[in-house]
């Protein structure tokens, strides 16, 4: 009787492993292809919307929308050096602003004349231009005279009428 | 039958560039040269009467070339009874500049165009320098008015007040402290030591550092316009030059730097002076406002060593290098014409 109840005890142990085992593999394989078909899901979307997004790409590319993208980037990269360099001035926080370069400053400076040169140069040979953007006073409609003004202007005039009459 | 059409016009008669803004929009600058044919050969060779601007340069050994600017004003006309046929002759080329340039602006105008102009001249120009830009004008403009050159650069600027301009020509370099009012004798400075002495001091020194060399002071003219600096900074310089007949690329760093700072210690005695004589109250504004003007102000580094030494000599400074500094006399002379009421305009025509 002993025994019987033995092998009954040694049966039921060996089907519960053999059950845990099936819920285990179950487990496993479900993960599996869960697993698989959210790569082939993933892989599948990525290629759809790689599809969709190409010719917007391209277009995006070569077209003036170019000039877009690269004003976004360049805000964005410009406002991420703002926003660090706002980190650095913020009291307490032990980094001080950085320095400028004096000399650093004397060399921009310089380059900047040097463009200037060359732009007169190119202006240069007695060519002539219609100015749109650089004389203001050209643009500049006639203004409502200041008092200080309007006697500045008196004063050029009187000195000339002598100059006439001399 | 149509109203003609009237039209405003700002000029700057220099020692070495003519410059001219219409109120049309078109504006330019030529070389102060003229040249007429020598003979009918060179008129044939030419295919006109008269050359000008960089134009004279080329064919110069064919014309009989004229630069009629000296020192910033008409030759002669300190004293045109001393020469009266030279200064005839500089009347006649330089309205033929003139006229050359008015020309250029309001070629592409239809129908007849009345003109009024405002001239600029030196800071201290004398009476007659002044009677002879309106000898030169007249049968041009319609009326036409003199006006200190700084003055027109600060009046185009909006400085009219506690500023200071200086104006690096070719002949002169005028000094003028803004206060509010036309500037009189006192407020202005006038020197000779300008962009012409660079070009010779730069001459000799290249002459005696390279004596074989071949140059000419127009060559070396050219070459300093292109490459001006007092700054220590950047690379060497060199100029390509014919050395017994061979080209040869020779460094002429530092007699080009030597030669760019010689106009700094008049220029910065001219300052003091003017600041030391403002009123006290208004001399901190005055030092802070520095303007430099005129082809000559953009000399690399020139606006920092002015200011080294301001700062040096009079405790601080700000020197600002204005934008188109070729422009900004004709600009402020376009500018005064343009705000000069038409009431202003009808009495100078009637005086």
């Amino acid at each position: 009787m002993k025994s019987a109840a033995k092998k009954g005890v040694s049966y039921s142990k060996s089907l519960v492993t053999e059950t845990g085992r099936y819920v285990r593999a179950t487990a496993e394989y479900t993960g599996l292809l869960t697993a698989s078909y959210a790569v082939r899901s993933g892989n599948l979307l990525t290629s759809a919307v790689s599809r969709l997004a190409e010719p917007i790409k391209k277009i995006s590319l070569n077209s003036p929308l170019k000039y877009c993208r690269e004003t976004v980037s360049l805000v964005a990269s410009l406002t991420s050096a703002g926003v660090k360099g706002l980190g650095n001035v913020i009291p307490g926080s032990g980094v001080k602003p950085p320095v400028l370069d004096p000399e650093r400053i004397a060399r921009i400076e310089e380059m900047l004349m040097r463009i200037d040169r060359r732009l007169a140069e190119m202006e240069s040979g007695g060519r002539v231009h219609r100015s749109k953007t650089v004389t203001h006073a050209v643009t500049q409609e006639k203004a409502k005279l200041g008092g200080a003004r309007d006697m500045l202007l008196r004063q050029l005039v009187e000195a000339n009428k002598q100059l006439k009459e001399a | 039958m149509t109203k003609p059409k009237l039209l405003n016009v700002g000029i700057d008669l220099g020692t070495s560039r003519s410059v001219i803004a219409c109120d049309n929009g078109m504006r330019m600058f030529l070389p102060s040269y003229v040249g007429f044919p020598k003979d009918s050969v060179s008129q044939k060779m030419l295919g006109k009467k008269v050359v000008f601007g960089e134009e004279t340069l080329r064919h110069r050994m064919s014309l009989d070339f004229f630069r009629p600017i000296e020192a910033g004003v008409l030759k002669h006309s300190d004293d045109p009874d001393k020469d009266p046929g030279g200064y005839g002759k500089t009347v006649e080329v330089a309205r033929t500049l003139l006229a050359h340039l008015v020309e250029q602006v309001t070629a592409e105008e239809e129908g007849d165009v009345v003109l009024r102009g405002v001239i600029g001249a030196p800071a201290l120009a004398s009476r007659k320098n002044k009677k002879a830009l309106l000898d030169i004008s007249k049968g041009i403009f319609e009326t036409v008015m003199i006006a200190s050159e700084p003055f027109c650069v600060a009046y185009g600027l909006g400085h009219l007040s506690n500023a200071l301009v200086i104006d690096i020509g070719a002949g002169t370099v005028d000094l003028c402290r803004m206060h509010g009012t036309v500037p009189d004798e006192a407020d202005q400075i006038t020197t000779f030591k300008a962009g012409d002495t660079i070009d010779q001091v730069f001459y000799e020194l290249i002459t005696k550092k390279y004596p074989e060399a071949g140059l000419t002071v127009n060559m070396v003219k050219r070459f300093k316009e292109e490459n001006a600096t007092v700054s220590d900074h950047g690379d060497a310089i060199f100029i390509e030059l014919p050395v017994n007949g061979k080209p040869e690329m020779l460094d002429v760093t530092e007699e080009l730097r030597g030669a760019c700072r010689e106009i700094v210690p008049h220029i910065v005695a001219g300052i003091k002076k003017l600041v030391a004589t403002y009123d006290p109250e208004f001399q901190n504004e005055l030092k802070n406002k520095v303007i430099l003007a005129g082809g000559g102000s953009q000399i690399i580094g020139l606006a920092k060593e002015i200011e080294d030494f301001m700062h040096t000599a009079l405790g601080s400074g700000r020197v600002t290098r204005i934008e188109e500094p070729l422009y900004a006399g004709a600009n402020g002379a376009l500018m005064l014409a343009k705000d000069m009421p038409d009431e202003y305009w009808y009495e100078l025509s009637e005086a």
